[in-house]
């Protein structure tokens, strides 16, 4: 499935500097992290514009993450709602970063440099610098590729991205989701049931 | 006793960690009840009216019905166990507890079976049980069916995807199961997973613990336990701690004498407590034997707008394959679900940028169809340098059991009248007739970090059964080292039952706490 010209090896070079573990690792709390503190993700927080808001990411992983939630949400010409007008990678940073423990946030951002430079072997360019052609096919063989690192890796970046683009509310309105109901449906709530009499 | 109990209407007088004004809490009690869910809740009711004083710690926030959102991404972060993001070591099974104030009752779909009486006759058989034959246990399984309103579906608690699915089972020839569910007058919203903000879910949180206090127990939130005492091979208490949940700093140590300890804080952090107290594993099986019911959801697209996104979270199943096959390779189930776009989201994968976006914006003509594994117990929790680790993978045995499940799944869907069939795998694989199903499903490799399982029920952890060489806790739910040391919650299942495990452990919490009574009167 991987086009030739993507035919790289990412748990050779670029996994020497990160290792196998580190991305399992980064794995294990990404693709499960579904949304750790998304409490926060209250429209009054989360309005706030891009990259406003934004204290656990570096100015260059901050440039990965933008580039990578273009090429998984290129919405013009669809009726979803741009990514670039939500507070996606503010919802990244303040609901996921900003929760794990340091030594996975060491671990991820890791894999965010890993994710960033692996590009230059089958393109000769960062990640950040790859055209949108480019991106999604770098992330389609990434997630097809045969090495478990290189898949759980994007895998967990995808998730934490799409994750995070799906918590907020205005994105629901144009699939037709239309959110909470029981105060629009005006719902009686119930009292709790009464003690067992035998 | 208390002569003149009084359920509170609504809501429960529960201590958080924001009502604490000491830092030091020292108690006495007939009875420390550790978690809040099926297990701990039964307890507290079952021991508090039978004349004892209780005490419930639970790690886990309160939320009540005002507090809750519908929004399933804010439920995960404040009501499940480790904010929604509890996963296996390799990170591609998210393992789905509650973590609040009547446990996984209050985020789970309601749905309820009966243990089935193929393993009520092997746990007699294999692990010496013969005391909770289903003779034996039916009377517990109508006392909580009729206690917590479990009752099979209307014929109006369905879903249009649950509709479509009943087509697609009788086109195929499966039989339709209905569901049962713990829910009274089920307003169909489909947001159980974020919890039933409007309390017709019959969980704990408006059953067994109002009940419970109605009694005189007494529940602490944010209250995680760090050891449990003995002495002279003995239980005599716990000790624990009150942690804000909002800024983590501890506020308060606690204390629990108690000479009865009811372990019931669920198949990860029951084994974990265990492990970090010291006790009960002269087996060395404390942790061991872990299951999960690892499930895949196929998502079908159609050419018409579906909308199921209100309805019955789950109305129909197929049950047909679940038990194992003759070389003792286990089944699966079929559920349907509703799922919010914040779960349904993610993790499907027909590609990168505009293929993606293309299927979501059909979202609104999409609807899931689960596969749920019935999984053998080859995973293992360990607790090592402060950090839990869940050991477990889908062996290739099970995967096989998975790729039929998934053939099943994607015929059923196909039947229905789906146009596509989006195979959840970081490939883009997609059936659009029948006959992909097998070639596209044959192709699958059970490969690490390739398909995004979810599991929302743990088990096995502390293993029941006669023998105290190769279990944790003997048939009368005590452990075998620790005396007036019980175990109430789905560590206890000596195997992975293939079915969603409430009503097993709220019949075996039933029973127990019977067993309890009797011991201690």
């Amino acid at each position: 499935m991987t086009p030739h010209h993507l035919e790289f090896n990412p748990t050779t070079d670029h996994v020497a500097r990160l290792g196998r573990r580190d991305f399992l690792r980064v794995s294990a709390v990404a693709a499960g992290l579904a949304a750790t503190g998304l409490a926060s993700l209250a429209p009054s927080a989360a309005w706030a514009q891009v990259p406003e808001g934004i204290s656990h990411m570096t100015p260059e992983e901050y440039a990965v993450w933008h580039r990578l939630m273009r090429a998984l949400l290129p919405t013009e010409g669809s009726t979803l709602v741009d990514p670039e007008t939500l507070p996606v990678l503010q919802t990244v940073d303040g609901a996921f970063l900003a929760t794990l423990p340091a030594p996975v946030l060491a671990n991820l951002k890791g894999g965010v440099a890993y994710f960033n430079e692996a590009a230059s072997d089958p393109f000769g360019r960062p990640f950040i610098e790859l055209t949108n052609e480019e991106a999604t096919q770098y992330c389609d063989a990434l997630a097809s590729s045969d090495e478990v690192p290189a898949r759980a890796l994007f895998s967990a970046l995808k998730f934490l991205t799409v994750t995070a683009y799906w918590a907020i509310p205005p994105t629901w309105e144009p699939i037709g989701f239309q959110g909470p109901v029981a105060e629009a449906w005006g719902l009686e709530v119930y009292e709790n049931a009464a003690l067992p009499q035998t | 006793m208390t002569e003149h109990v009084q359920v509170q209407a609504q809501g429960l007088n529960v201590v958080e960690a924001v009502n604490v004004t000491q830092t030091q809490m020292d108690f006495t009690a007939d009875a420390v009840v550790i978690g809040s869910g099926a297990g701990g809740a039964i307890a507290a009711y079952e021991l508090a009216k039978s004349g004892k004083s209780v005490i419930v710690l639970e790690a886990g926030r309160y939320v009540p019905a005002e507090r809750m959102t519908e929004m399933t991404a804010v439920s995960l972060g404040t009501m499940y166990a480790d904010h929604g993001g509890q996963a296996n070591s390799q990170g591609d099974i998210t393992i789905l507890q509650g973590a609040c104030v009547g446990g996984s009752t209050v985020v789970n779909a309601a749905l309820c079976f009966r243990t089935p009486d193929h393993y009520l006759r092997l746990w007699a058989e294999e692990f010496g049980l013969t005391n909770i034959s289903t003779e034996v246990l039916t009377p517990y399984f109508e006392t909580v069916e009729r206690n917590i309103w479990i009752t099979q579906n209307e014929a109006w608690e369905s879903s249009p995807g649950a509709e479509l699915i009943k087509q697609g089972m009788e086109a195929a020839g499966n039989p339709i199961g209905h569901a049962k569910r713990n829910v009274k007058d089920c307003a169909l919203t489909g947001f159980c997973f974020a919890g039933c903000k409007t309390n017709r879910k019959q969980s704990m949180l408006v059953t067994y613990l109002p009940w419970a206090q109605a009694y005189g127990a007494e529940i602490y939130a944010d209250t995680r336990v760090n050891e449990i005492l003995s002495e002279n091979g003995q239980a005599t208490g716990v000790t624990a701690e009150v942690i804000n949940p909002d800024t983590g700093e501890k506020v308060a140590d606690m204390t629990v004498t108690a000479p009865i300890v009811v372990l019931a804080a669920g198949p990860i952090q029951s084994p974990i407590l265990l492990m970090k107290s010291g006790l009960a594993n002269s087996s060395g099986q404390v942790g061991k034997n872990f299951a999960c019911h690892p499930s895949l959801s196929l998502t079908a697209e159609f050419d018409e707008e579906v909308n199921d996104t209100v309805g019955a979270t789950h109305s129909v199943y197929m049950d047909e394959f679940v038990l194992p096959d003759e070389n003792g390779v286990g089944g699966f189930i079929l559920l349907n679900a509703i799922e919010q776009p914040v779960l349904a989201g993610a993790s499907q994968n027909p590609g990168t940028g505009r293929p993606y976006v293309n299927l979501m914006e059909r979202f609104a003509n999409t609807i899931r169809l689960i596969t749920l594994l019935h999984d053998k117990n080859s995973g293992e929790v360990t607790y090592e340098n402060g950090m839990k680790s869940i050991n477990y993978t889908v062996d290739d045995e099970d995967f096989e059991s998975m790729k039929e499940g998934l053939k099943v799944n994607a015929r059923i869907l196909l039947a229905a009248g789906a146009s596509k069939v989006y195979i959840p795998t970081t490939l883009s694989r997609v059936i659009e007739s029948e006959a992909d199903v097998d070639p596209v499903i044959d192709a699958l490799q059970n490969e690490r970090s390739r398909y995004p399982y979810t599991s929302f029920h743990p088990q096995g952890t502390l293993r029941m059964g006669a023998d105290p060489a190769t279990t944790v806790v003997n048939p009368m739910g005590e452990t075998h080292d620790v005396r007036n040391l019980y175990v109430l919650d789905a560590s206890i299942l000596p195997t992975s039952i293939g079915y969603n495990p409430s009503e097993t452990v709220y019949a075996l919490a039933s029973y127990i706490s019977d067993q309890i009574n009797a011991a201690h009167p």
